[in-house]
């Protein structure tokens, strides 16, 4: 079990008469890039919302670098891009990188805006609020604003939906690179070639259980998906 | 306590950029003071002796409701893009996020009573110059008491389908 990874044990969470998680066991070594599949309703994102501390699971635990996902010290480890962009219309790219910046204690939040703006190619953009970007280019703020405290740990909750291919490119680059820096990262996608593409191994949730759990090394997208509709109960 | 500081001053000052730039809490709650106001001053029928005992509930209900709106608008602006998750996943104390947004809207409710206030002396031709120090300091201490339950309850019933019903009960409930 890796202290300085994320593990599960037994996490479970119900809604009401619903259980949404029967019970799963994950444990992702620090550096590891886990690429996480399912149908839609299969506790994807209830899972990621666990174990970023949004969500309390009903039984089980979730720990992050060894720590409750709760605890305070761990937030600033632990950067999300989720299916709402929490973002403010109302205030500019800059200006939204700069708060969460600050949030997030960093020493010179507005240089730390700007190299962030100039990563995911938004600069030109940067006195321009929120509220007129185009889905893509939300998306590009939502990544930049994960990366505010250059976290350890990243979870990816479909981060390619609605991107044109320049900025699925872009983005699919940026992964890369916070792999090759060392960051663990949690990717939920549709996409199995995208996924193969950038992470290290490859992980199935169906039913709130988690049914498949390899390493990528090795794998073609074909045979994934052979392995996918077949644990779908395609 | 210099760190909850600087956190509760970094919200207060996003809420100040945001409201300056949206109006979501002085728009409408601007508009429905001075409704209520014009309205009530219809509706009865003031004389001499019976205005100053109406005025001060008139004033208070202007106040209240019109706080009430702007604290829904003001968690609105939170529940868009789920930008409520992003400053809970953040690193900072709850408290900041508590009392930065008590603080903005005590601020602008306090912005709304500069304006409301001189147009209910002249529309109920009222002196109130005389206890204008204790008027003032009355009008403060009420505006921080009631944003601070507001905001809390506010907070509290962010994620509710109903939130806005809910938080204005609870509200007056704690309030009485």
């Amino acid at each position: 079990m890796s202290e300085n990874g994320i593990v599960c044990k037994g996490v479970q969470k119900k809604f009401g008469d619903i259980l949404a998680l029967k019970g799963v066991d994950l444990n992702i070594e620090k550096g590891d890039f886990l690429a996480l599949f399912g149908p839609n309703g299969a506790g994807k994102t209830t899972l990621i919302k666990i174990l970023c501390g949004l969500l309390r699971p009903t039984a089980g635990v979730a720990k992050v670098a060894g720590h409750d996902v709760h605890e305070t010290g761990i937030r600033k480890k632990v950067g999300v891009i989720s299916h709402k962009s929490f973002l403010y219309d109302d205030l500019t790219a800059f200006e939204n990188l700069k708060f969460y910046g600050e949030l997030y204690g960093e020493l010179n939040p507005s240089k730390k805006a700007d190299n962030l703006l100039k990563q995911v190619e938004l600069f030109d953009r940067r006195d321009d609020r929120a509220g007129t970007f185009s889905r893509g280019m939300i998306q590009r703020l939502s990544i930049a604003r994960a990366l505010v405290a250059d976290p350890e740990f990243i979870f990816l909750d479909e981060p390619f939906t609605g991107l044109d291919v320049p900025s699925a490119t872009l983005f699919r680059d940026l992964l890369k690179q916070l792999h090759v820096e060392g960051k663990t990262v949690i990717m939920i996608s549709h996409d199995i070639g995208i996924g193969i593409s950038v992470s290290t191994r490859l992980a199935i949730l169906n039913g709130g259980k988690l049914v498949y759990d390899a390493k990528t090394a090795g794998m073609t997208t074909s045979d994934f998906k052979s392995i996918y509709m077949k644990e779908i109960g395609l | 306590m210099r760190e909850l500081l600087r956190e509760t001053k970094t919200i207060f000052l996003k809420d100040v950029l945001t409201e300056i730039r949206s109006r979501a809490f002085l728009g409408t709650t601007f508009m429905f003071a001075i409704l209520v106001i014009i309205i009530f001053n219809f509706a009865f029928e003031l004389r001499p002796d019976n205005t100053p005992k109406l005025a001060s509930g008139i004033l208070w209900i202007a106040f209240l409701f019109s706080g009430t709106l702007g604290l829904g608008r003001s968690f609105q602006v939170e529940r868009e893009n789920d930008c409520i998750n992003g400053l809970t996943l953040s690193p900072v104390d709850r408290m900041s996020i508590y009392w930065g947004k008590t603080a903005g809207n005590i601020t602008f409710l306090v912005v709304i009573q500069i304006v409301v206030v001189p147009v209910f002396i002249v529309l109920y031709n009222i002196n109130v110059m005389e206890h204008f120090i204790l008027m003032t300091t009355v009008i403060i201490l009420t505006d921080f008491g009631f944003m601070s339950v507001g905001t809390l309850l506010s907070a509290m019933s962010a994620n509710l389908k109903n939130f806005s019903s809910l938080s204005s009960f609870c509200r007056y409930l704690f309030l009485s």
